[in-house]
């Protein structure tokens, strides 16, 4: 915060009103997301501590593995100026409490939060999760029943903001997001947001206050249809390839009608990460009870595991088949490009299919096999290779998976005479198909 | 000695054959009257097994009687020699040892048969590495689609026992695979088959060829049907058979030669009789829906019963008891059917595999020395769901004129009432009190008739004549062991059968003539010119054929 020291707010805390600098808040969650949620609140001069989360079994630690350069320098920053703190143990002496929650486990969120609210004194607190709708209400019902067991007339204030910043522009989003949400049902409780967020808000694209329940439909119903509208353009690709047409001439001039945008058409080997695939199966789970359910949300799904099966066929039916002893590799691990994560990514189809082939794997991903084991994800051992060419040596197959900046300017001519087989599953569609055709390679994109 | 033995059994059938002029002449009630004691001694307790044969038409004495003569015919001696591999099928010279294919690996094999048990857990682990990568959405079509449907192509043998199988164990958990569906085909006339292919697609479809021989005409009919419509549009042969085409077979030459990969064969030995066969690869189909998990847990459950059968003392062996009551009741009373009803719809396939069990390894009229047989051997044993049969053929049973003796099989708990079970489970555990009370109730009534009724001038038409004879099979729950132990009962209850009444239950050569004629038939369908060798009825129906395939052309 650049205010000078004594600014004070006026009453947009009520009878709490209090210098910026009086505000503890705490952010509960070992990601991400909670590292930049934290580090932002402290650069905007909020006496900020990160905490060990509902989930978290470890001890919090300053986490390398974002790729996320500026985060990393300012979390430093902070940490080093004493804005932003690490505790170890539950700490519950704040003022605020923001919970970023990833687990699966609705119980176990509520255990903590209940915890949270057990010492008589009216609590603030936000939670980010995406456990799907109803989450909020469920949450509220329960910790103002416990206000009225113990005959308090507590009124706790409970907020949720849905998931606002994305792998790869932490900071740039946690300040100015396109769309900010807050869910709550009380007025005290959109003034703490306010309050907090001042700078988000003014830089946010919009901005909606709503009701819990209302933010979690907007929430994953925007990100459903993200889903849904990549299977589209996937199974149009697929239907498009069988056709012997150009998809990328098509999607190109689909593009330039307004109607369909130009957002989220890549045709690709299936969408991964946490955030499209949980959202789907929370719509899905909205309108379970309905009559037919959501077949749109089925759907999506089906086609996006199918899709991350796409690379494998069309090597299995290069080579006819005859595939067992034969050695491949793989660009890419990451669900996308700028993060080092695997949850859900079409890399683990592809290399246990291949394993369960008999298929000797070898992976170059920049920055995804710093600080996990790979066999966390895969069924089958693979040989992580430190370079982009070293495992190209004599190899039957390249795949790529992830479109990182750097594969793009890969040399068709070196690969060409490294590969024994210079054939490319391109599952990003990173090259135009001619040009690395010119070059003497077989080349399989993706509707191409 | 021979003589005396001789003269023994002789005079053990005169007094049966008497016991049954006596019987025939009262009422099973009599014998509740006058046998205070009766369920002591009619009913039998193993395991997850309880048997009540007290509304069976025999009294005491003539229970001992038949234990008498099942010790003058050395059935300990019979068991023996089953279990250590003699050759008890003695029309092929050869053994019969499907109890092996449920050993575990530590048994010792049969002498003439050492490698038998570690061949058969090698099979086991090959057929298991092909149910893993199929249910683990692993093996793939020829275009590289993971497989989503699964065919089994056999008959008789082949199906009977898979499908009953497949069938029964719907409802345990974790319950079927769900990438894969399994299906089962066997008509020689193809309506299976057209109709399964509408619904199937080639990239994503896997044949189960299961044959012993690897020659059964109705099964390569089905076969051909299938190999045309998979390598249609001139698709690559081999490629096609590799990805989409397991054989399971005695045979291996035969498979090598339609082109079954080696890595998709699995073995059968010539041992093993086709109706005793779905423990082994032939039971593949069980395997991938439910696992290899509940696959070992029905070998176990016929493991055990195996052992129960070897051990236990005949009046309290299950297969022993239930064989002396078929015996008596087929034999000497002279009864001709026997209706398997079981009161649980798990089971609805159990009467049509025990017709095939039965009927094929005891319908016989030679003896082992191949003399003409002393007895009635199997009766027609047919059957359907008891509650359906109710509705149905169980008119017949109350009120008409032929003797059947019944089979009753009912489970006892079934349906969770846990908390986390489903909405519905309280309703359905209703429906299941209401099944036992059916069971129970028909047997009553089938027995004990009028006496129910309290009015002394009964209308007859509205009148019951009770008296016929059945036997209450009671299952704790239908758990793949229990499954498992159930088969393999009737199996060993089969085999006492055909001791009792001396003749070989695994062989069917009353099967082969009908097949080697249908061959010249299809010739003579084809060609009028080769009708000459037939008798005038065929002669007629081939002619008729001819009138009506002609005038469906124009």
């Amino acid at each position: 915060m650049t205010q000078q020291d004594g600014y004070y707010h006026k009453l947009i805390f009520g009878v709490l009103a209090m210098k910026s600098d009086d505000l503890r808040i705490n952010v509960y969650g070992d990601s991400l997301e909670s590292w930049a949620i934290a580090a932002c609140l402290a650069q905007s001069d909020f006496k900020t501590s990160i905490c060990k989360g509902p989930e978290s079994e470890v001890s919090i630690k300053v986490n390398q593995t974002y790729s996320e350069p500026n985060l990393d320098l300012l979390i430093d920053d902070m940490l080093s100026s004493g804005k932003l703190s690490m505790k170890q143990t539950l700490f519950n002496k704040a003022n605020i409490h923001w919970i970023v929650y990833k687990g699966k486990s609705l119980d176990q969120l509520l255990k903590f939060i209940l915890l949270l609210c057990d010492n008589s004194i009216p609590q603030k607190i936000i939670i980010t999760t995406n456990l799907g709708v109803g989450t909020h209400d469920f949450i509220s019902s329960n910790i103002q029943q416990t206000a009225i067991n113990e005959s308090f007339s507590l009124c706790h204030e409970l907020i949720t903001i849905p998931t606002f910043i994305r792998e790869g522009s932490a900071i740039k989003d946690f300040y100015s997001p396109p769309l900010l949400l807050i869910g709550t049902d009380s007025i005290e409780a959109k003034n703490t947001a306010t309050y907090l967020l001042e700078k988000t808000f003014e830089k946010a694209g919009n901005t909606r206050l709503l009701s819990g329940s209302e933010v979690e439909v907007v929430n994953n119903a925007v990100s459903a249809f993200l889903a849904m509208r990549v299977s589209f353009v996937n199974e149009l690709a697929n239907l498009i390839e069988e056709q012997q047409l150009s998809f990328s001439a098509i999607i190109e001039a689909m593009s330039c009608d307004p109607r369909f945008g130009n957002i989220y058409n890549q045709a690709g080997c299936g969408f991964g990460g946490i955030a499209l695939e949980q959202s789907v199966s929370n719509i899905q789970d909205l309108f379970k009870n309905s009559e037919s359910g959501s077949l749109m949300m089925k759907a999506t799904l089906d086609i996006n595991n199918d899709q991350k099966d796409i690379l494998f066929r069309k090597f299995w039916q290069f080579y006819n088949s005859d595939i067992s002893g034969k050695r491949v590799v793989i660009w890419g691990a990451s669900f996308r490009a700028n993060t080092a994560s695997l949850t859900n990514s079409p890399v683990i189809n592809l290399v246990n299919a291949l394993g369960s082939e008999n298929v000797e794997v070898h992976i170059y991903d920049p920055v995804a096999f710093e600080n996990f084991a790979d066999s966390e994800y895969f069924d089958f051992p693979i040989t992580i290779t430190k370079s982009l060419y070293e495992a190209t040596e004599n190899a039957d197959a390249l795949f790529i998976v992830t479109d990182w900046e750097e594969f793009k300017a890969a040399d068709f001519v070196k690969l060409k005479n490294k590969l024994k087989k210079p054939v490319i599953f391109d599952g990003r569609n990173l090259y135009e198909p001619e040009e690395v055709k010119r070059n003497g390679l077989h080349y399989f994109g993706i509707g191409q | 000695m021979l003589n005396q033995k001789v003269y023994k059994m002789e005079s053990l059938i005169k007094i049966l054959n008497d016991e049954a002029v006596i019987a025939k002449k009262r009422n099973i009630r009599d014998l509740f009257l006058s046998e205070t004691e009766r369920l002591k001694n009619f009913s039998v307790d193993f395991d997850n097994f309880k048997l009540d044969f007290s509304k069976q038409n025999i009294s005491q004495e003539t229970w001992g009687y038949l234990l008498e003569y099942l010790s003058e015919i050395n059935i300990q001696k019979k068991i023996y020699d089953l279990f250590s591999g003699k050759n008890v099928n003695i029309t092929e010279n050869r053994s019969a040892l499907h109890f092996i294919l449920r050993a575990p690996k530590s048994q010792k094999p049969p002498k003439d048969y050492p490698s038998s048990v570690l061949d058969v857990h090698e099979q086991l682990h090959a057929m298991s590495s092909i149910v893993n990568k199929v249910r683990s959405a692993r093996w793939r079509g020829y275009t590289g689609k993971v497989i989503k449907d699964v065919v089994s192509l056999g008959v008789g043998g082949s199906e009977l026992g898979p499908l009953l199988a497949c069938d029964a164990l719907h409802e345990i958990k974790p319950g079927c695979a769900k990438n894969v569906q399994v299906h089962f085909v066997s008509s020689m006339d193809g309506t299976q088959i057209s109709q399964l292919l509408e619904r199937l697609e080639q990239e994503t479809t896997l044949f189960i060829i299961s044959s012993k021989s690897f020659t059964t005409v109705d099964t390569f009919y089905n076969v051909n049907t299938v190999l045309k419509w998979m390598t249609f549009g001139g698709k690559d042969e081999n490629l096609v058979k590799k990805h989409h085409f397991l054989g399971i077979s005695a045979n291996k030459n035969k498979m090598d030669e339609w082109g079954v990969s080696k890595e998709n064969q699995l073995m059968l030995w010539n041992w093993v009789g086709g109706r005793f066969s779905l423990w082994s690869a032939i039971g593949l189909p069980i395997a991938i829906k439910y696992g290899m998990d509940i696959f070992h847990e029905m070998l176990d459950g016929a493991h055990a019963m195996d052992l129960h059968f070897s051990n236990a003392l005949p009046e309290s062996n299950l297969p022993i008891v239930l064989a002396l009551i078929s015996f008596w009741n087929s034999s000497f009373m002279e009864i001709t059917a026997n209706a398997v009803l079981p009161y649980d719809g798990r089971l609805k396939l159990l009467p049509n595999y025990l017709s095939q069990l039965e009927m094929e390894s005891n319908g016989k009229c030679v003896s082992i020395s191949g003399e003409k047989v002393k007895f009635k051997t199997s009766p027609i044993i047919w059957g359907d769901l008891g509650p359906n049969a109710q509705h149905a053929f169980y008119q017949l049973l109350h009120q008409g004129t032929q003797d059947v003796f019944c089979d009753f099989i009912t489970t006892v708990k079934r349906y969770d009432s846990d908390l986390d079970s489903k909405l519905e489970n309280q309703a359905l555990l209703l429906q299941q009190n209401l099944s036992l009370a059916n069971c129970f109730a028909q047997s009553s009534v089938l027995a004990f008739g009028n006496s129910f009724i309290e009015t002394h001038n009964v209308n007859p038409h509205k009148s019951y004549k009770g008296n016929q004879p059945s036997s209450t099979l009671l299952l704790k729950q239908l758990t793949p062991q229990v499954l498992g132990g159930l088969i393999a009962l009737y199996e060993h209850k089969t085999y006492v059968l055909s001791c009792l009444w001396d003749i070989n239950p695994f062989d069917q050569w009353g099967v082969e003539l009908g097949k080697v004629l249908s061959e010249s038939t299809l010739e003579a369908i084809k060609n009028q010119e080769q009708r000459d060798r037939f008798d005038d009825s065929t002669r007629w129906l081939l002619s008729q054929v001819d009138i009506w395939s002609s005038s469906d052309e124009k």
